[in-house]
């Protein structure tokens, strides 16, 4: 035995560790991605540019003419006299800046909008145009409130999604009244949106937080409940609001709402990336996620176990990063973060969804009955990134030491 | 001995349930693909007016005419090729 060991040992220091093979894999892994994402967001970026000239007509129904003065389309009628300014406004969607075209006539009245683009989920804006919103700008005073639930019909289901066209119509209007009518709209107030999902929000961070900390395990497990619960009816049923890979796109491709009414969008970002890079915790998945409590909750009725068979966890795993990047670069290239989404929540929280996504929600929920957790083990893309943004820490960190552990010249 | 054969039908049932839901995610991005459509909106191309009183010229013996009188080679008609697959024999 003892003539034995002494080529073990070598053969041993010779080669790099399994864990040291493990990092040098990963992080070849962490740059590739990296380079694979950029190289989507540079391609997304310089071929999402919409020419809206053709469309001006459709909004100026008189003219025959259209010039372009500045950032305003002046439309001419056959006598060479004015017949409307159009002009295009922007504002941040659910998905990303939605853009609509807005033709006003000298006298103020909206001649028509047209939505030039949009971001959002199909499932969403399919209710803002069912609700035919663009439509019932047209005859309205530019000098009228122009809001949502008051002069205009609100949208159920797509809020997010109807306030960016109406803001975006808003900024377009002002823009033609300021520069074409020369009668600029006095400023509104846009207060801060403050309200119960984001008191919840900062309250089921709070409790994760110090939960993962608590030393006796039945304390811990009720509250674990507690924050589950309430982050599924809450966050899930009541505002169909949880974290998914659209915002992790938008937030990549640069499309950040507005804060002032979209704070819980900042708060639920800015919370996740901050608590996993600082405590190196999923403070999301674990503690609050609304359909990964819908799941646990049917887990319990069936007595559900979590099966990951040993043989199948590599490609289990892959299969779950691949589509999570997949997604990723799907919507940095159309740059419609929008489509790139498959999770299944709005269609359980807000039960609305085509028949594929009804058959996907069907089949996890069955599969739920079987197994633990199935969607959020297998499937879920937010898993993935989560675990990029902890890997790219222990990197960054492991870098730092280093570079503070290097011998001082002299 | 029956777990085994136990334990690898739940792996196959596993590995189906993926690879349905795979297939499933893709045709859901499929679906928000045809839906998204390209960069210029769905209407304009439906509000485009055609302008009946121009009518297709350019057929497909125009055309070939064309060609031919532009190239200078004679290109033979449907008439004049007839039965030139038996000058081989």
């Amino acid at each position: 035995m003892t003539n034995q060991q002494p080529p073990v040992i070598n053969l041993k220091l010779a080669t790099p560790s399994a864990f040291q093979q493990r990092n040098r894999r990963e992080r070849w892994l962490i740059g590739l991605t990296v380079a694979l994402v950029l190289a989507a967001w540079v391609y997304g970026y310089f071929t999402s540019s919409t020419d809206v000239a053709p469309l001006v007509s459709e909004v100026l129904p008189g003219a025959t003419r259209i010039e372009s003065r500045g950032q305003l389309f002046v439309g001419l009628d056959a006598a060479g006299q004015v017949a409307g300014y159009a002009a295009v406004g922007s504002a941040p969607g659910y998905g990303g800046p939605i853009e609509t075209l807005v033709g006003v006539d000298p006298a103020g009245q909206i001649l028509g909008v047209k939505i030039v683009t949009q971001r959002e989920s199909p499932g969403f804006f399919r209710l803002v145009e069912n609700n035919n919103l663009p439509g019932q700008y047209t005859g309205r005073a530019v000098t009228d409130p122009l809001e949502l639930g008051h002069d205009l019909d609100a949208v159920t289901g797509a809020t997010v999604s109807a306030e960016g066209v109406a803001n975006s119509v808003t900024a377009a209007v002002r823009n033609i009244a300021a520069t074409g009518l020369n009668a600029p709209l006095p400023a509104k107030a846009r207060p801060i949106q403050f309200g119960l999902p984001e008191i919840t929000l900062l309250l089921l961070f709070a409790a994760g937080y110090f939960a993962h900390k608590l030393r006796n395990p039945a304390l811990k497990r009720r509250v674990r409940w507690g924050t589950l619960l309430t982050g599924m009816i809450v966050l899930g049923f009541i505002y169909t609001a949880p974290f998914t890979i659209t915002m992790v796109i938008s937030l990549l491709s640069g499309y950040w709402p507005d804060w002032h009414n979209n704070l819980y969008w900042y708060l639920l970002i800015g919370g996740i990336i901050f608590v996993t890079t600082v405590d190196a915790k999923n403070p999301y998945c674990y503690w609050f996620c609304p359909f990964g409590a819908f799941q646990e909750c049917l887990a319990v009725v069936s007595g559900a176990k979590l099966y990951r068979p040993r043989a199948l966890n590599s490609y289990l795993t892959w299969i779950q990063r691949g589509l999570a990047l997949a997604a990723i670069v799907l919507g940095l290239v159309l740059r419609r973060p929008g489509v790139a989404g498959y999770e299944p929540f709005a269609t359980l929280f807000d039960f609305r969804g085509t028949t594929v996504q009804w058959a996907f929600l069907a089949i996890i929920v069955l599969a739920s009955f079987a197994v633990y957790r199935p969607f959020c083990n297998y499937l879920c893309p937010l898993d993935a990134v989560v675990e990029f943004i902890a890997a790219g820490r222990r990197w960054l960190k492991e870098v730092w030491l280093k570079w503070r552990q290097r011998p001082a010249k002299v | 001995m029956a777990t085994a054969p136990r334990e690898s039908l739940k792996r196959n049932l596993l590995l189906a349930f993926v690879l349905a839901c795979v297939i499933l995610i893709g045709l859901i991005w499929a679906e928000g693909l045809s839906e998204a459509g390209p960069p210029t909106p769905g209407y304009y191309r439906d509000t485009y007016h055609v302008d009946e009183s121009i009518y297709v010229t350019a057929t497909a013996e125009a055309i070939e005419n064309e060609l031919r009188q532009k190239s200078g080679t004679p290109v033979p008609t449907p008439a004049e090729n007839h039965g030139s697959g038996r000058g081989n024999h």
